[in-house]
């Protein structure tokens, strides 16, 4: 299992040609309370860097961008029904979506970070 | 007058205690102001079950003076539609600043002094930080136009907190129990731990609050007696957001601009009847006719379905026609759901089948009351 960032604070956890998206802790406490979840649909194809998920604080709505190509294989339904589970920093409710990665994911896994870099990179 | 037009930043005397309290500090209305410490939901509800303390010394405060007081309260009746005349000693009232159009240029606490207040002042004026400026020259411009010897004296030295929820009065009263007998809407001097405060029973959140101004130097310190009560928390820019939304209370910027009259702004109880009657104040034309016609558009509530939440500039749609837009909106904690107030063409207000467009869905929406969650304030 390897753990991927990209700039724009996905979370992107890989094991075997699945991945489950999370956003990164800096940017749930950024984000700071959440009250709405727009997730995509099971079986939508996406497409890396195009806009998947729409969070939306108490303050304003940010866009998730998918970190790679691939397919929505499941999305966190328990999440859309209450939102605030994505601003828990710990345990394993706060996911988004379950992407199965397309066949250039292994490149674009690439051009993102690695855990320690992304740290660096908000510190 | 403080320059807003210069590119410095400007702080209030409490931006340290607000970095030490934890604050997430932003810029408004050239300001830099607290948006939240612990976060926005959390002070919200405090406000709501117990009590916060808000920092509003970014808004402006003047005196306005002059040699008679019949003479100071005409100049200002000429582009305030209240009754100052008739306002009794320490009586506030929330009002706007109209120009010749009608339009708001502010909406402002205007209060009367006591007649033993000295300064030669008899009104004491709240205005809106971001319209501190426009406001006090197109008054010290009003007064010259109608020959008046009224005069702007503004309190650059004054800061302000606001104490807001239902535990507000009796932490207050433990500082001195005068403070119990300001009724609502009024304001007077009060001391407190040597602290000379000019205390209003006001706020801008629905509960029971009070609004405390004294001078720069001595803002710290009150703010520290407060915080040393365990029910008192502080709040930032965010919960004031959502609180007043909730209760219905418009932002001048979002829901009021100099182009909108208080008639569209459903704020007609601004309007005195006697001063409807003598229609002897700034834009009375248009305002009286716009409330015997009514107004092409008007500020409403909206009852929204599901839980997105519908922002500024969001356009409410009658199929394929845009019958409206959100000037105002947000996610509410008390009530869990969105809320938004927004300008609706008046033709429409009635009509079924009303939808918000976000992003690309369609969100069923109906007009309802401004007052989301009932006020409490006395």
């Amino acid at each position: 299992m390897t753990t991927y960032y990209a700039k724009t604070h996905e979370k992107l956890t890989v094991d075997g040609s699945t991945g489950v998206l999370t956003i990164s802790n800096y940017a749930i406490e950024e984000l700071g309370d959440i009250v709405y979840l727009e997730l995509p649909s099971v079986g939508d194809s996406i497409e890396q860097g195009k806009g998947i998920i729409v969070i939306e604080s108490v303050k304003a709505a940010s866009d998730v961008y998918a970190p790679v190509s691939g397919t929505v294989l499941e999305v966190n339904q328990d999440a859309e029904d209450d939102p605030s589970l994505i601003n828990q920093l710990q345990g394993d409710d706060n996911w988004l979506i379950k992407i199965e990665l397309s066949d250039d994911a292994k490149q674009q896994l690439e051009s993102l970070m690695s855990d320690a870099d992304y740290q660096a990179s908000i510190s | 007058m403080e320059n807003s037009h210069s590119n410095s930043i400007l702080t209030t005397p409490l931006s340290k205690l607000h970095l030490s309290q934890g604050a997430k500090m932003i810029e408004f209305a050239d300001y830099l102001m607290p948006l939240q410490y612990e976060g926005i939901v959390v002070e919200h509800c405090h406000t709501r079950t117990h009590c916060s303390l808000f920092d509003v010394s970014h808004m402006g405060q003047a005196w306005v003076v002059g040699d008679d007081f019949q003479e100071v309260a005409l100049a200002l009746q000429a582009v305030i539609p209240a009754d100052l005349l008739s306002l009794t000693e320490g009586k506030m009232r929330y009002t706007t600043l109209l120009n010749e159009q009608g339009g708001i240029i502010d909406d402002l606490i205007i209060t009367r002094l006591p007649e033993n207040f000295g300064h030669s002042a008899f009104f004491h004026l709240v205005v809106n930080a971001s319209r501190k400026v426009v406001d006090y020259s197109y008054l010290t411009k009003v007064f010259k136009a109608h020959n008046s010897r009224a005069k702007l004296h503004t309190l650059d030295n004054f800061a302000a907190i606001a104490l807001q929820g239902p535990k507000s009065l009796e932490i207050l009263v433990k500082l001195n129990s005068s403070i119990a007998d300001i009724e609502f809407m009024r304001a007077r001097s009060i001391e407190i731990s040597g602290i000379e405060c000019w205390i209003s029973r006001s706020g801008y959140t629905g509960e029971i609050g009070f609004e405390i101004a004294t001078e720069k130097d001595d803002i710290e310190k009150l703010t520290q007696l407060l915080l040393d009560f365990d029910e008192v928390k502080m709040a930032g820019l965010g919960a004031r957001d959502s609180l007043r939304l909730e209760a219905g209370l418009p932002l001048y910027g979002n829901d009021m601009n100099d182009t909108i009259t208080p008639v569209e702004a459903n704020l007609s109880f601004v309007l005195n009847k006697k001063r409807r009657e003598s229609a002897d104040f700034a834009g009375a034309e248009k305002i009286i006719k716009q409330l015997k016609q009514g107004t092409k558009q008007l500020r409403v509530g909206l009852d929204i379905e599901g839980r997105a939440p519908l922002r500024q500039r969001v356009q409410i749609m009658l199929e394929d026609k845009q019958v409206g837009v959100v000037t105002s909106g947000c996610f509410s904690p008390t009530l869990q759901k969105p809320i938004a107030c927004a300008y609706v063409d008046s033709d429409y207000i009635n009509s079924s089948g009303l939808m918000a467009t976000v992003r690309d869905k369609k969100i069923p929406v109906k007009v309802g009351g401004l007052v989301f969650v009932p006020t409490r304030y006395k």
